[in-house]
């Protein structure tokens, strides 16, 4: 619970300075992708690698989410079958893989982005066209964002 | 689409620091701040257009309609036809509703609008693309490209975003919905990406049960034909509706 600690404690003595916004990557298609081109803002915050592999992982889950095969099939013709009642009892495929991507949104959040003064919010609270990446300044420090890591590192403990 | 007033995206909002207490008082509920023009019922689990009249008409045309069948035909179908008939009607037309329920009741796919903080990113954008002082609205259109083809997206000036592909913004609902088919005045609500096969089903099934119960009537009306003509043969005046005697 300790990490959890960190975001409490990131919206209460940081202040948002930015956001940065994460569109849509149409190249392949309207499936659901995002850019992962790494933003000019974030340089001095996060690593490369890091962000990469975040976006990258999220691009793999919404594929999972919109993937049409055999078992989609099947959910697809017992919906019909019974009128859509069956979502009464069960969940669809794409809500299980939505709640999957909410964990692992707030898993990023208090492991990776907390600490490193940022925070991302989940696509489907602005309708899957942007990731929203907003960043915090520790109100501590002058706005100097070299040492503004460190500077959130000790304010969380 | 009309030339809007646009005004700059103002982000002054209170810091976490000045409101320190925010998370005693009770959160307004999504379906409570809504900004679009529809009508929440069921602590927002029913969302529906403003305007409801003609919906109320179509639950009046299907039940009277059916009603009528089952009052007066399915006896008599039953007895002499078989006693699926009434059954199959009567699941035809649980389908029919359902689907209707679920069609007028269900978030048609809308897109939330931007916030302030996106909105303005975007002006910002804008402005240095521009290179200008002053500032002017985002422009219409945002050039993409899909699987090697390009496509425009459009501006919606209401709910300041580049609209995904095929999406559209609902006069009526003051909406922007994904994959937007059509407002539906019979159905209350828009016809969207996420209720489209709600609506799609309503049509089939109500469709099917049209053509089930014109169907049946017309053999009702025609086997009491031919029982007065069967039975009473001699008579004068074949009456439709005459009281057949067994």
């Amino acid at each position: 619970m300790s990490s959890f600690h960190n975001l409490q404690e990131l919206r209460h003595s940081a202040s948002l300075a930015n956001k940065v916004f994460i569109q849509r990557d149409y190249s392949e298609g309207t499936t659901c992708r995002f850019q992962t081109k790494f933003p000019s803002e974030l340089e001095s915050r996060i690593e490369r690698t890091l962000f990469e592999d975040t976006v990258k992982t999220l691009n793999n889950f919404y594929a999972e989410a919109e993937k049409i095969g055999g078992q989609s099939y099947l959910e697809g013709c017992l919906a019909c079958a019974t009128a859509y009642l069956i979502f009464l009892c069960m969940e669809t495929r794409y809500e299980k893989v939505l709640k999957k991507i909410a964990k692992y949104i707030q898993e990023q959040n208090e492991k990776i982005y907390a600490p490193r003064g940022l925070l991302i919010t989940d696509p489907i609270e602005r309708g899957m066209r942007v990731i929203e990446i907003s960043i915090y300044e520790d109100r501590g420090s002058s706005g100097s964002s070299s040492g503004s890591s460190s500077v959130s590192d000790s304010t969380a403990r | 689409m009309r030339e809007c007033e646009y005004s700059q995206i103002s982000t002054r909002s209170s810091t976490p620091m000045e409101t320190p207490y925010k998370s005693r008082t009770p959160k307004r509920k999504k379906w409570e701040a809504f900004p679009g023009r529809n009508k929440f019922y069921c602590d927002g689990r029913i969302m529906m257009a403003k305007q409801t009249g003609v919906f109320y008409l179509t639950l009046v045309l299907i039940l009277v309609t059916c009603g009528l069948f089952f009052t007066f035909d399915c006896q008599f179908l039953a007895q002499e036809l078989s006693p699926i008939i009434p059954v199959i009607g009567g699941a035809l037309f649980l389908f029919v509703l359902g689907t209707l329920l679920r069609t007028s009741f269900s978030d048609p796919g809308v897109l939330p609008r931007a916030t302030p903080d996106e909105a303005a990113d975007l002006e910002r954008q804008i402005d240095v693309a521009n290179g200008s002082t002053g500032y002017r609205p985002p422009p219409r259109t945002k050039e993409v490209v899909i699987n090697g083809q390009t496509v425009k997206l459009k501006y919606c000036f209401t709910c300041k975003i580049f609209r995904p592909p095929r999406a559209s913004h609902c006069s009526l609902c003051d909406n922007c919905v994904e994959r937007f088919d059509h407002h539906c005045p019979w159905v209350g609500n828009c016809v969207g990406r996420r209720n489209y096969r709600f609506f799609y089903m309503f049509i089939l099934s109500l469709s099917f049960l049209t053509i089930f119960i014109f169907a049946f009537v017309i053999t009702h009306i025609i086997l009491r034909k031919s029982h007065c003509m069967g039975i009473s043969y001699n008579a004068e005046y074949c009456d439709l509706f005459c009281q057949c005697q067994e």
